[in-house]
């Protein structure tokens, strides 16, 4: 079913809207899910989760791509799981703990970048990278890839791409820290 | 800032960087080029002793149907597959041309207007082939020959229109039946699930599917068969004007409750948006589209004998929990009438509210016979719904909703016949269709811009073939990457000579042009 068909479901409460977004959607919410969370019972709650706010923002919120849409959900849900599990000290995954690193180290840039504009700069400095690398931070960073998956999709080692991801990460943290000196 | 900060920024990226993420094709890294230039040499070599016989497959698809890593494509649609005769075709000999056209693959300009009023064009093209597969039939007797011919191809019964065979006969539209076969797959687990189960379709992945289902011609003569009985009764119960009083919730519902303790009977709902069923066998269908524009009635069939009894019960809302009950009042109708009554009216309903929903949906189904659709449907339900003796998990509650998929899923349908060729004459039939690619999706791990076509010589035909040719038209739109039938565009070979001998050809292709 088209885009357009099942938002017009959500607009008219029909229930349906959940099972069409479910059979079109489900795999690519689980994938995130399972990618971010690595825990099946998890996973398989964060994407329940995702359908149930689909329908509360649904109307009013129109989205300009449904599958971008949800899949901006499941992020958000799973960190929020990932939160409650780094207070349960059940571990909070590795992606945060590699995102660490391209946090800038001065308090003031820190300060200085709100989320929105924190979102327009890594948004400026993906878009001055090339496209395998855009695509490589993203896919690892946005949807959770496995480091191994990428390195077979790239045909280069885990480890090499391991590294071109630690360079990308450098690379963003030393652009913050010079966005956050501008400011 | 920390790195939750980061995580959070990044969600908020813009749609566009996103979803180019995700279909984006790495430029391959090559590990060893020593290695891969001596395999391409061989390979080479190899190809050109063995390609012209037929007998050395290609690297790549190979005969398998698979794609260039040796995996499966995640999406499979099915061969292009050679006419056949029901009955005696001796005495006729026939010659098979199949032409893939891949003009649809044109980079065209496309604009929309976005959220600011701007027009943004961008460019677009379809990533299928219009496939042309005609066939001369001589009449080497010295009598004509009538014969009755069938053009199978595999498709869903929601296809567009485009993609179901139209037949000609000597260049002359000709009127062909629509036959159906069953669902072409089978049924597999839960998704993540270490257990064995049938809670998901598990469609055709390869040729070599279609080839044992229609090893013993009894899956085409499925197809052929005569409409199945549907005139068992059904006991409807159709529950309908609801009654909520004014300070009902707003997402209040209405539970239909019955006890079935008769192992003949088998219940199934249509309008229902909930099921229930505990330990007691006692068995709930509910609705929680009660009051405004959407309210409609739903309805419980009982097939195998009727309900002792039934009660209603409203909720406070869909969860039908103990302590969230209300008052909903409903008029409950009992009515008699035949199962392909009662599956006729849930599939007109389901039809017109899929109209309603999209008005543009010319699909294979929506020139079905009705009765025929109905017997889709029925088929569905008896070979793996509630009238199944064993019922797949997948349709556990007996939602009729749920049987629709019957439309979606995978079957070989085909296209009927009858040509008369004159004593010593021929005749040329031809099958003209759009053929989705078999592919894999973006972002599942594998290589997502490319895409495969394929196809069988012989498999399910009773036809002599003397000859069997493929050929290229508008190949410039696509890079050829592996192909099993020696075309060659560099070198000029469009048109290359089969073995009808070999089952399978299969070829895989890329956009040219770099993707919008």
């Amino acid at each position: 079913m088209e885009d357009s068909s099942i938002i017009a479901l959500y607009f008219a409460r029909d229930e349906r809207a959940l099972a069409e977004t479910a059979g079109k959607y489900g795999a690519f919410c689980r994938r995130i899910a399972d990618h971010l969370l690595a825990q099946r019972e998890d996973a398989e709650e964060c994407v329940n989760d995702t359908w149930h706010a689909a329908w509360m923002r649904i109307p009013p919120a129109v989205p300009q791509s449904l599958r971008a849409f949800l899949g901006r959900i499941t992020r958000d849900l799973a960190i929020s799981r990932l939160r409650a599990r780094e207070a349960d000290k059940r571990g909070g995954g590795a992606l945060l703990a590699e995102l660490d690193e391209c946090v800038p180290a001065a308090e003031d840039v820190q300060r200085a970048l709100e989320r929105r504009e924190l979102s327009e700069v890594i948004g400026a400095w993906l878009r001055a990278q090339t496209a395998d690398d855009r695509a490589l931070f993203l896919r690892r960073y946005w949807y959770g890839d496995a480091v191994r998956d990428l390195a077979r999709e790239r045909g280069a080692t885990a480890n090499g791409t391991a590294q071109r991801l630690r360079r990308l990460r450098a690379s963003l943290r030393r652009t913050l820290e010079a966005k956050g000196a501008e400011l | 800032m920390n790195a939750e900060t980061i995580f959070a920024a990044l969600t908020a990226l813009d749609d566009a960087l996103v979803l180019e993420a995700e279909r984006h094709t790495f430029q391959k890294k090559r590990l060893w080029p020593r290695v891969a230039a001596a395999a391409a040499a061989l390979a080479l070599v190899v190809t050109a002793a063995g390609v012209g016989t037929g007998r050395i497959r290609l690297p790549g698809l190979g005969s398998s149907g698979h794609n260039a890593n040796g995996d499966l494509y995640q999406s499979y649609e099915g061969p292009v597959f050679p006419l056949t005769a029901v009955g005696d075709a001796s005495g006729v000999t026939t010659e098979r041309t199949t032409t893939f056209d891949f003009s649809p693959y044109e980079q065209t300009e496309k604009s929309y207007v976005n959220g600011k009023g701007e027009i943004v064009t961008y460019h677009a093209y379809r990533a299928e082939a219009i496939v042309t597969d005609a066939y001369l039939l001589t009449n080497g007797t010295d009598v004509d020959r009538t014969l009755t011919l069938l053009y199978p191809a595999a498709l869903r019964l929601y296809d567009g229109e485009a993609y179901l065979p139209a037949l000609t006969v000597d260049g002359a539209a000709t009127a062909a039946e629509v036959l159906a076969g069953p669902y072409a797959g089978g049924f597999t687990a839960a998704w993540g699930s270490r257990e064995a189960g049938t809670a998901n379709l598990s469609e055709p992945a390869s040729w070599e599917t279609y080839r044992d289902l229609l090893a013993d011609g009894s899956y085409q003569a499925s197809a052929l068969a005569a409409l199945p009985d549907l005139s068992q009764p059904v006991v409807v119960y159709r529950i309908d004007d609801y009654i909520l009083p004014a300070d009902a919730p707003e997402a209040a519902s209405l539970q239909f409750r019955a006890v079935v303790d008769d192992a003949r009977v088998r219940t199934f709902s249509y309008g229902a948006n909930s099921f229930h069923r505990d330990a007691e066998e006692r068995l709930g269908y509910g609705n929680g589209a009660l009051t405004g524009a959407y309210a409609r009635p739903f309805y419980v069939f009982v097939l195998g004998g009727d309900l002792a009894g039934y009660a209603l019960q409203g909720y406070a809302n869909s969860g039908a929990h103990a302590g969230t009950e209300c008052e909903i009042g409903a008029t409950v109708t009992r009515s008699e009438t035949t199962l392909g009554a009662a599956l006729g009216m849930a599939l007109d309903d389901h039809q017109a509210r899929r109209a309603a929903l999209d008005e543009d949906d010319a699909s294979i189904l929506s020139i079905l016979p009705r009765e025929r659709a109905v017997a889709c449907l029925a088929e569905h339900l008896r070979a793996y719904g509630v009238l199944s003796d064993a019922p797949m998990e997948r349709y556990f509650a007996g939602m009729l909703e749920d049987m629709m998929e019957c439309f979606w899923v995978r079957r070989v349908i085909y296209r009927r016949l009858t040509v008369t060729i004159p004593a010593r004459g021929s005749v040329t039939v031809a099958a003209q269709m759009l053929r989705h690619p078999s592919a894999n999706y973006p972002g599942g791990g594998r290589d997502a811009s490319t895409q495969g076509y394929d196809l069988v010589t012989t498999l399910g035909s009773t036809l002599t073939f003397t000859a069997q040719r493929a050929a290229l038209v508008h190949a410039e739109e696509v890079a050829l990457l592996e192909n099993d039938f020696g075309f060659d565009r560099e070198g000029g070979v469009a048109v290359v000579t089969l073995d009808p001998a070999r089952e399978h050809y299969g070829l895989r292709v890329r956009k040219n042009a770099a993707e919008p």
